[in-house]
C-alpha cells in the first residue's frame, strides 16, 4: 500500500456507522468488509474497547479503518505521538495481504492532489511494526513531525485481511524531541 | 483574474517545465505535479480521437518515478460561482502501473489557511469516496469530474495526472455548466457549517 493508497478514505454510509463510536468514523480502502464497534465484553484497564473486524464468510479485498480526523493548528511546530493498546486476534491473509497498525496522517492544504506531510502506519516505509495473527494487549505508538503548514491531522486503527483488533486507551499528544520519530515527513515544497 | 502566480510558488515544481524545458507543453497548460521532471507531456499528432488532437502524459524512460506529475491549468472562478460545473474528457491509457485520473479543484483565495488559498472543492477520481482512477491498459473513455463552484470561490484548477510508470492520453476536454440532475462526484472542503474540524481529538476513551 502507497501513501497516496491510504489517503482512498471512503466515508461509508450512515447505516454502518450505526454503531461506530462517536466522533469516529469507519473508512477504508474496503469500509464494507469491516465492522467496527465498541466491545462491552473486552475492557482493558477498566477502560472501554472498540474492536475492528473483518465481516464473517467475506474474501477481504482491501483494508478498512476506524479513524477521525482534527485541526492541526495545535499541534504545526511540533511532535505529535498517537498511542493505543491494541490486542489482535487470528489477523490473517484472506485475500489481500493480513496487517493491523496504527496510523496517523498530516495534511496540508496544498497544491495538487496528494496532500500528505507526513505519514506513517507502523508498515509501509523501511520498517515493518504491523501486528499480525494472534496479540495480547500492547501498547503502540506512531510518532510524527507536524510541519507549520499542516492543516489537518487523520489518526486510527487499521486492519487488512480478516480477523479482529481491539483498541482502548488512546492518547494523542505533543512530545519532546526525545522521543523518537516513527513515519516520514515530506520535505517542504 | 488569473492567480497562476500563487500555484508557482506553491508548487515549486510546477514553474520547472513551464519556460522553455518543456516546450511541447500545449499553449495554455503547465506540467506540474510533485515530480513533474519524472514526466513528459505533449501533443500527439499520432493519437488523435474522434478527429481531435490528443495529448499525452508519460512517465520518462529509465526514470523510476517518486512522485506524480499532472498537466494542468487554473482559470477564474467568477462565471461559475454557484453553479455546478463538470470537467470532462477522452482518457486512453498504457501500462499505468499506479493510477492516472482527472482531476479539478476550486478554492478560496481570500481565506487562506496557513499561507496558502484553502481549497473548497476537489475530486481527482482516487481520493474520495470511491475509486474511479484509470489503472493499466484501457480503450479511449470518456470520465468527468463534477464539482459544486461555492460562495467565495476565486479559481479554479483542472487537470489530469499520472502517479508512477505508464502514459495517458487526453483529448476532446469540456468544461461546463450542468444542472443539479448530474451528480457531484467530489467533496465540499473547509467550507464553513458544513465541514467543520474539530479542534482537537475527540472521544478517545471510547466513553460515547
Amino acid at each position: 500500500m502507497l501513501l497516496e493508497g491510504v489517503a482512498v478514505f471512503a466515508a461509508c454510509s450512515s447505516v454502518l456507522l450505526a454503531a461506530v463510536p462517536e466522533g469516529w468514523f469507519l473508512a477504508g480502502s474496503r469500509p464494507s468488509e469491516y465492522d467496527c464497534s465498541i466491545d462491552p465484553g473486552a475492557t482493558y484497564n477498566d477502560k472501554p474497547a472498540t474492536y475492528l473486524k473483518s465481516k464473517p464468510d467475506i474474501k477481504t479485498t482491501g483494508f478498512g479503518t476506524m479513524m477521525q480526523g482534527f485541526d492541526a493548528a495545535q499541534y504545526a511546530g511540533k511532535r505529535v505521538r498517537f498511542s493505543a493498546f491494541v490486542k489482535a486476534e487470528e489477523v490473517k491473509s484472506h485475500g489481500v495481504p493480513a496487517w493491523a497498525g496504527l496510523w496517523m496522517r498530516v495534511d496540508g492544504d496544498i497544491p495538487g492532489p496528494n496532500k500528505t506531510l507526513a505519514f506513517d502506519n507502523m508498515h509501509d516505509g523501511g520498517h515493518d511494526r504491523s501486528i499480525k495473527g494472534t496479540k495480547e494487549w500492547k501498547s503502540y505508538s506512531v510518532v510524527l513531525d507536524v510541519p507549520e503548514n499542516a492543516s489537518k491531522i487523520s489518526f486510527g486503527i487499521l486492519l487488512s485481511g480478516s480477523g479482529a483488533v481491539w483498541m482502548s486507551g488512546v492518547q494523542v499528544e505533543a512530545v519532546g524531541p526525545e522521543v523518537k520519530v516513527t513515519g516520514r515527513t515530506r520535505p517542504p515544497m | 483574474m488569473l492567480t497562476v502566480t500563487r500555484s508557482f510558488e506553491s508548487v515549486a515544481a510546477l514553474a520547472a517545465c513551464a519556460f522553455g524545458l518543456q516546450a511541447a507543453v500545449p499553449t495554455g497548460w503547465v506540467l506540474a505535479g510533485a515530480k513533474p521532471q519524472e514526466y513528459d507531456c505533449s501533443v500527439d499528432p499520432a493519437a488523435s480521437y474522434n478527429g481531435q488532437p490528443s495529448t499525452y502524459l508519460k512517465s520518462k524512460e529509465g526514470v523510476k518515478t517518486t512522485g506524480f506529475g499532472t498537466m494542468l491549468q487554473d482559470f477564474s472562478a467568477a462565471p461559475y460561482v454557484g453553479k455546478r460545473i463538470r470537467f470532462s474528457a477522452n482518457l486512453k491509457s498504457e501500462g499505468v502501473e499506479s493510477w492516472g485520473a482527472l482531476w479539478m479543484r476550486v478554492d478560496d483565495a481570500n481565506h487562506p489557511k496557513n499561507g496558502h488559498p484553502s481549497a473548497v472543492a476537489f475530486d481527482n477520481m482516487h481520493d474520495g469516496t470511491r475509486d474511479r482512477s484509470i489503472k493499466g491498459t484501457t480503450g479511449w473513455q470518456n470520465y468527468s469530474v463534477v464539482l459544486d463552484v461555492p460562495e467565495g470561490a476565486t479559481s479554479i484548477y483542472i487537470g489530469f495526472l499520472l502517479d508512477g510508470a505508464g502514459a495517458l492520453w487526453l483529448n476532446g476536454v469540456k468544461l461546463e455548466v450542468v444542472g443539479p440532475e448530474v451528480a457531484v462526484t467530489g467533496r465540499p472542503m473547509n467550507q464553513p457549517g458544513s465541514q467543520e474540524l474539530h479542534s482537537g481529538p475527540t472521544n478517545l476513551g471510547f466513553e460515547k
